[in-house]
């Protein structure tokens, strides 16, 4: 097949898929079809029907209410996290290739440092020492996303930094600033674009993750991560329990995938 | 031994159009035209390296054989042992991690089958041919520790180990400076006399093929519009655009004019002045405790320029103008000295002042491909200097100056809402003209401005050059390794060598008789078209 038609194939897949989740969380928000944490012991455990199309959980949830619910704390965790990478890695990343010398050491030497501990294994010590909740799981998991953000716009940053168009805007009198919100960021856009997409499918990774340890989204509020560690004594019974959170954690993160390719520029001749 | 009636034609988009050529052992046949012509394609069909989805048609054939009826496997043995190839940019050519010598004797054993010491043996012949020393030291050398022509002879070692029947030379030359560009045409000219081979130089370069080869085609639009003796052609050309090409690559020296002469110049006080300047640059340590000397790229430079004056500043690769020129620009901050424009110290300004003496110098760079922000529109692009003034124009005002701008460089008012690259390099090189004009500056600095230009669009931007400096005040520096087009537009020169300035004076002395050994080197080393 055509590489220029299955690339638009995949950008639509992805950007459908994206789309319908963020949709879902939305609609989430107001409407769901049954309430998530409403309890009903008698129809415990029941296998997918007309009534529950999912089918319901050991304490006779309906489950695609509930997968609804939990994509707005995955989208919104997701989200927060890549916002907090990009708000601050950014503008870090712009400065250490604005400024090379001490001031690009320091920040660069301060992404390494953060690299070094196991993202993770971080995010369950901070959730243990603040207390576990969808806000700090967004601290968690954002935090790591400062050096990657950082470093890949420190990269291309200081190759726009090297070219002649930068140099004619220093002889046009303009500063390290200015040419670095005026040139350097507008030509970094599609880049970030494609790392912020990459970096959401990462979070929502993480926060199911973190659900799954239960240190992430707290109950009441549903959440697949915590769906899928609830549904785990129970596989020989329902398995249908784990089927939908995982699939719906997969199908996301695949939709992003797709998604971020698509943006990807394509390879110059 | 000969390639006979080598007609191709490349499908889709129709690239090349009834190529004929010939060319027997023991010729050179230059192959010469602008960039798009076909010149290079026409190689790869040779080579049987085409991109897949070209289509090709006609015969090419090597001693009789059809190249074009081989199989891959074939091709393979082909390339390489009867036809070498040296490409244009020697660094991407060798792979970085291995032994020079390792990648030459690779290519023997590849393709003859010979054993291990035979191959050895070959490539120190082949490396002491070209020049390069067939000592074991000399083998056991990385691609980064030889210059650009040392690693340009590691490709042609490569390409004629096997003593190939025929050799294609891409642009051999065009990454190189002068005297390395002598040094390497004078090597393959010499293995063409020695082993016989016949051998096929493309460039752009009408003064390398006069200087080189005996039988000539002209490529333009993936056609041959003339062939023949190289004298010949380029004595009397028959096809309008040969000679269109040759009175492009022919730059007269520049005739000296009443405002340049040495009384007036000297008399008037100089606008621009470099006074002693020194610019190191701190190496890497040599280890916690010792610190290396650091690199000192301009050693002491001193050069004056005077109103309406051009003046060119020569020098190879590593010289250290480019340096200079990013401190007379107050880009880099010298180590000592200091940069006078127009009687301030440019070099020791802040603020306001020193964004009133920016409005007085500006700059063009050399690749006309990187000198705007793609995402930029082209009003956008010549209206950025703007920034130095100190009070905003209004809208109506600035499109008016742009307008102005852009028509003196030859281009139209409507092309301001296009965006560059919408535009030929030659028509970008304007469009930074026009950005560097905006101003109305004293100074303009030319860093190798034409250098990326083939020799049509570059005559056309010396010209304007010239008109833009005829009459008027406004002083030119400009920075080149090309000796013929410094001495076509500069009324005095400065010749740079390792970070000194070693020889300066009014052009056509310094070219008629050079009084450093270096400069007669460099002016010998040029190729020229007589």
């Amino acid at each position: 097949m055509n590489t220029a038609a299955s690339r638009r194939i995949g950008l639509a897949a992805g950007a459908g898929i994206t789309l319908a989740f963020i949709m879902m969380a939305v609609v989430a928000s107001f409407w769901t079809p049954y309430d998530p944490a409403g309890i009903d012991i008698a129809g415990k455990l029941s296998s997918p029907s007309a009534q529950h199309w999912f089918g319901t959980d050991q304490l006779g949830r309906d489950v695609l209410s509930m997968i609804m619910a939990s994509a707005r704390g995955s989208v919104g965790v997701a989200f927060f996290s890549t916002g907090l990478g990009l708000v601050l890695g950014v503008p870090l990343g712009l400065i250490a290739a604005a400024r090379s010398g001490w001031v690009d050491e320091f920040i660069m030497r301060g992404n390494d440092l953060l690299f070094a501990f196991p993202s993770l294994l971080l995010a369950i010590l901070l959730t243990a020492g603040f207390g576990p909740g969808a806000l700090n799981a967004c601290i968690a998991i954002g935090v790591f996303n400062i050096p990657v953000f950082a470093r890949v716009t420190r990269g291309a940053a200081l190759r726009i930094w090297t070219q002649d168009f930068s140099m004619a805007a220093r002889v046009a009198g303009k500063g390290p600033l200015r040419i670095s919100v005026e040139h350097v960021l507008p030509n970094l856009l599609t880049l970030l674009t494609v790392q912020a997409t990459i970096q959401f499918s990462l979070g929502v990774v993480a926060e199911a993750g973190l659900s799954y340890l239960g240190i992430g989204v707290q109950p009441p509020t549903p959440s697949w991560g915590r769906m899928l560690s609830d549904a785990q004594t129970l596989t020989a019974l329902a398995p249908s329990l784990a089927l939908f959170p995982g699939l719906a954690v997969a199908l996301f993160v695949l939709g992003l995938t797709l998604l971020s390719s698509g943006l990807r520029p394509q390879r110059e001749r | 031994m000969q390639i006979d009636g080598l007609e191709i034609s490349i499908g889709g988009a129709r690239i090349l159009d009834g190529v004929c050529l010939e060319l027997r052992a023991g010729e050179i046949l230059g192959l010469v035209g602008a960039s798009g012509s076909g010149k290079s394609m026409t190689a790869l069909a040779i080579t049987q390296l085409l991109p897949r989805n070209a289509h090709l048609r006609g015969s090419i054939r090597l001693r009789g054989d059809a190249l074009t009826a081989k199989s891959e496997a074939e091709l393979c043995r082909i390339r390489g042992r009867d036809i070498g190839i040296v490409f244009q940019e020697p660094m991407t050519a060798l792979n970085p991690l291995m032994r020079i010598g390792d990648q030459v004797t690779e290519t023997v054993r590849l393709h003859s089958g010979a054993s291990e010491t035979d191959a050895v043996r070959m490539t120190r012949t082949a490396f002491a041919r070209v020049g390069l020393g067939d000592d074991p030291e000399s083998l056991q050398r990385y691609p980064h520790e030889l210059s650009g022509g040392g690693r340009q002879r590691v490709a042609i070692a490569m390409a004629v180990v096997l003593e190939p029947v025929l050799l294609i030379a891409d642009e051999p030359t065009t990454a190189l400076d002068v005297t390395t560009q002598a040094q390497v045409l004078a090597l393959l000219e010499d293995l063409v006399r020695t082993t016989g081979m016949g051998l096929v130089l493309i460039t752009h370069d009408m003064a390398v093929i006069g200087a080189t080869t005996t039988q000539v085609a002209v490529m333009h639009n993936g056609k041959i519009v003339e062939r023949g003796a190289t004298a010949q052609i380029l004595r009397e050309p028959r096809d309008p655009y040969a000679k269109e090409l040759l009175a492009a690559a022919y730059l007269a020296p520049k005739q000296r004019s009443s405002k340049s002469e040495p009384s007036r110049a000297i008399s008037a006080p100089a606008i621009f002045e470099a006074r002693e300047i020194v610019r190191e640059y701190p190496r890497r340590r040599r280890s916690l405790w010792a610190a290396s000397p650091p690199l000192r790229a301009v050693d002491g430079v001193s050069l004056k320029i005077h109103p309406g004056e051009t003046v060119g500043l020569i020098g190879e690769t590593g010289s250290g103008k480019s340096s200079l020129l990013r401190v007379m620009l107050a880009l880099d901050r010298p180590r000592s000295g200091e940069v006078h424009l127009l009687g301030e110290v440019f070099t020791a300004a802040r603020g306001a002042a020193l964004r009133r003496l920016r409005r007085s110098i500006q700059a063009v760079f050399q690749d006309p491909y990187a000198s705007f922000d793609p995402q930029w529109s082209v009003e956008r692009v010549v209206a950025e200097p703007f920034h130095l003034l100190d009070a905003g124009l209004s809208h109506a005002e600035r499109r008016h100056k742009v307008a102005l701008a852009l028509e003196r460089v030859g281009l139209s008012a409507a092309d301001a809402g296009r965006y560059p690259r919408e535009f030929s390099g030659g028509q970008r090189q304007r469009i930074a003209i026009a950005r560097a004009l905006i101003t109305e500056p004293a100074v303009i600095a030319f860093d190798e401005a034409v250098s990326a230009l083939d020799v049509l669009v570059r005559a056309q931007i010396l010209r304007l050059l010239a008109e833009l400096n005829a009459g008027s005040s406004l002083a030119i520096l400009f920075v080149s390794h090309d000796l013929s087009v410094v001495r076509s537009i500069a009324d005095r020169v400065y010749v740079m060598h390792r970070g000194r300035i070693v020889e300066e004076g009014y052009t056509e002395a310094v070219f008629a008789s050079p009084r450093e050994a270096y400069t007669s080197a460099l002016i010998a080393a040029t190729p020229t078209m007589a």
